[in-house]
């Protein structure tokens, strides 16, 4: 299969509007460092509870839960947080002052998909969040003795399932605000969103834990790979089936939410009525 | 551009005030369709400057919107640069720009300079035009110590020019401007009104302007679009609005000692000697001539009507 004029054409175009995306959110990132770096702190304390919290119930369990040992415990949420700093994207709440403060009207007028500023935008806030996460994580590290020791093909297989699950909740985070065109607000929908993804990503509690009729069903839905897949390659045991069959349901799922948010948005922008704008 | 028969209404909630009325809602949602733009259809030629005046919420910014894409018609036709606006083809989006005059497209805690380069990537701007367009542009408008501050620290007429220069880094050959000098002071209004003529006639661009300073219209456009209640009221050359409008013709007579002029036509004021008469335009002539030999007449001017008298008469036939 050859790349024709177009399709070339295309990519160049579109390569350098991310280059451009990525660079313009990265400065503005860097234009509020403490704001970034203060935030940044704060998530740190997300992970540092449920671990702390993990730990203590796995040692109170004869030093295991859910077939993880404290040292594993400590290693999932130290990878955790590299998953989320890495994975941070524009939430479907911003879709919601878009349409509020008429600057979607401007996203609209672009001759670029809206999602493009998005994903390529998140990407070049999260540089900066990536060079803070390294000492994050050293620290906890540090802190906490977690039981980590992948290899160098578990560390590739890590980060392109890193860069699927930045992809796949980018683009479901542009479909969740995308309902706004029905409902101008946003944040009930968003809201509703991030509750199963929480419950239902890993990020709340590793996937192992779950019973097993629930974590059958998240292996089927998108939520496991918008976040606790990445972190399972590095921290359990898998297979190479187990992993090639996660990185292809990741790749699936980033297939089926794209042409899905092809298909609602070319609804969605008919009914746009620029209220306010 | 041809513009056929374009209308677009909204489903607008409606409901009484009160708590009552609020539970009710929940169930049971009231709507009302409001006609914003009714079965308007005009034509815009290549390189032609063209006014929209008309009231608030007469339909000018939701036309000007339909026609840029940003909004999809409920019936009628739009074709532009050979293309449907609704279809949103990014060709043809590469084409057209949309300035509103209350709005910001730049990235706010930045210089405009970090937007302008964003543009230059989606715009797929060829480096060397980008920045000779650029350098062009930010000298013509003088703004080259504002383009390395953040958007953030500039005045309103300041963040209007970047903006501008923004949105004609690509060119557009098909510019739509909502109300570009909303909130500006005079001199800045002025230097707008400059640029973009010049903008025109220099690229050849076509510019459609809505705005409620009629000065705008009147120092940019040829041709002028009239608006009110959605319908189109007017089109025709700004020039000829007061003529065609409005049949009358205002008198101002300075007579050596005060005098009733009530039989010569409709007393507007009267300030001592001097009186404004409001007279048909086809006895212009012979009401002149009569005043002239009836009292002894230290001045007369003859004049049409100030033309935002002439466009308010016009917005309100049209609402009616």
């Amino acid at each position: 299969m050859s790349i024709t004029s177009s399709e070339s054409g295309w990519l160049r175009r579109h390569a350098s509007a991310y280059r451009a995306f990525a660079a313009l959110d990265f400065k503005s990132s860097v234009q509020y460092r403490w704001p970034t770096l203060l935030g940044m702190l704060a998530l740190l304390t997300e992970p540092v509870v449920y671990l702390v919290v993990w730990t203590t119930v796995a040692d109170g369990n004869g030093g295991t839960i859910g077939g993880l040992t404290a040292g594993q415990v400590s290693a999932y949420y130290v990878v955790w947080t590299l998953v989320r700093n890495l994975t941070a994207g524009y939430a479907p709440m911003v879709w919601e002052i878009r349409f509020r403060d008429g600057t979607l009207a401007d996203l609209l007028m672009r001759p670029i998909h809206p999602v493009h500023a998005d994903i390529a935008g998140g990407y070049g806030f999260n540089l900066i969040r990536a060079v803070i996460a390294l000492p994050q994580t050293v620290l906890m590290v540090v802190l906490f003795q977690p039981d980590l020791s992948p290899s160098l093909p578990l560390v590739a297989v890590f980060v392109v399932s890193n860069v699927l699950t930045y992809l796949l909740r980018a683009i479901l985070f542009c479909a969740v605000g995308a309902i706004g065109f029905w409902t101008t607000r946003v944040d009930a929908a968003s809201r509703v969103y991030l509750a199963f993804e929480l419950l239902l990503s890993g990020r709340l509690v590793p996937i192992g834990f779950f019973p097993a009729w629930l974590a059958t069903t998240a292996a089927w839905l998108p939520f496991r790979y918008t976040f606790g897949f990445p972190i399972e390659v590095l921290t359990t045991t898998m297979s190479t089936s187990d992993l090639c069959t996660g990185l292809a349901r990741q790749i699936a799922w980033v297939v089926v939410s794209s042409v899905a948010l092809s298909v609602v948005w070319r609804f969605a922008v008919r009914r746009f009525d620029a209220v306010g704008v | 551009m041809e513009v056929r028969e374009l209308s677009r209404q909204f489903s607008v909630p409606v409901r009484e005030p009160g708590v009552g009325s609020a539970l009710r809602s929940l169930v049971r949602r009231t709507t009302r369709l409001v006609d914003a733009v009714d079965s308007v259809t005009f034509d815009v030629g290549v390189g032609e400057i063209v006014g929209f005046l008309g009231p608030n919420g007469a339909g000018k910014t939701t036309t000007i919107k339909m026609l840029a894409g940003l909004l999809h018609p409920s019936s009628g036709t739009v074709k532009a640069l050979g293309y449907t606006p609704a279809e949103r083809d990014h060709r043809y989006l590469r084409r057209v720009a949309l300035v509103m005059g209350n709005r910001r497209s730049l990235a706010w805690d930045l210089p405009a300079l970090d937007s302008y380069e964003l543009r230059r990537a989606i715009y797929s701007i060829p480096p060397e035009r980008f920045r000779t367009t650029r350098d062009e542009l930010v000298d013509r408008f003088g703004i080259g110590d504002l383009v390395s501050k953040p958007v953030r620290n500039l005045s309103l007429g300041e963040r209007m020019k970047v903006e501008l220069v923004g949105s004609l880094l690509h060119e557009p050959e098909l510019l739509f401007l909502d109300e570009p000098t909303l909130g500006l002071d005079v001199s800045t209004q002025l230097q707008l009104r400059r640029f973009i003529a010049e903008y025109g006639r220099r690229t050849g661009a076509s510019v459609i302007l809505t705005s409620h300073y009629m000065a705008d219209v009147q120092a940019l456009a040829e041709r002028v679009i009239v608006i009110a209640g959605g319908r189109l009221v007017y089109e025709g050359r700004f020039d000829e609005l007061a003529t065609s409008v409005d049949s009358t013709r205002i008198l101002d007579v300075t007579l050596t000692e005060p005098a009733d002029l009530s039989t010569f036509g409709e007393v507007i004021d009267v300030a001592g000697n001097r009186v404004r008469l409001r007279i048909e335009r086809s006895a212009t002539a012979r009401t002149t001539a009569r005043l002239m030999s009836t009292f002894d007449v230290v001045d007369l001017t003859v004049a049409d009507p100030p033309i935002e008298e002439v466009v308010a008469r016009l917005f309100d036939a049209g609402a009616e």
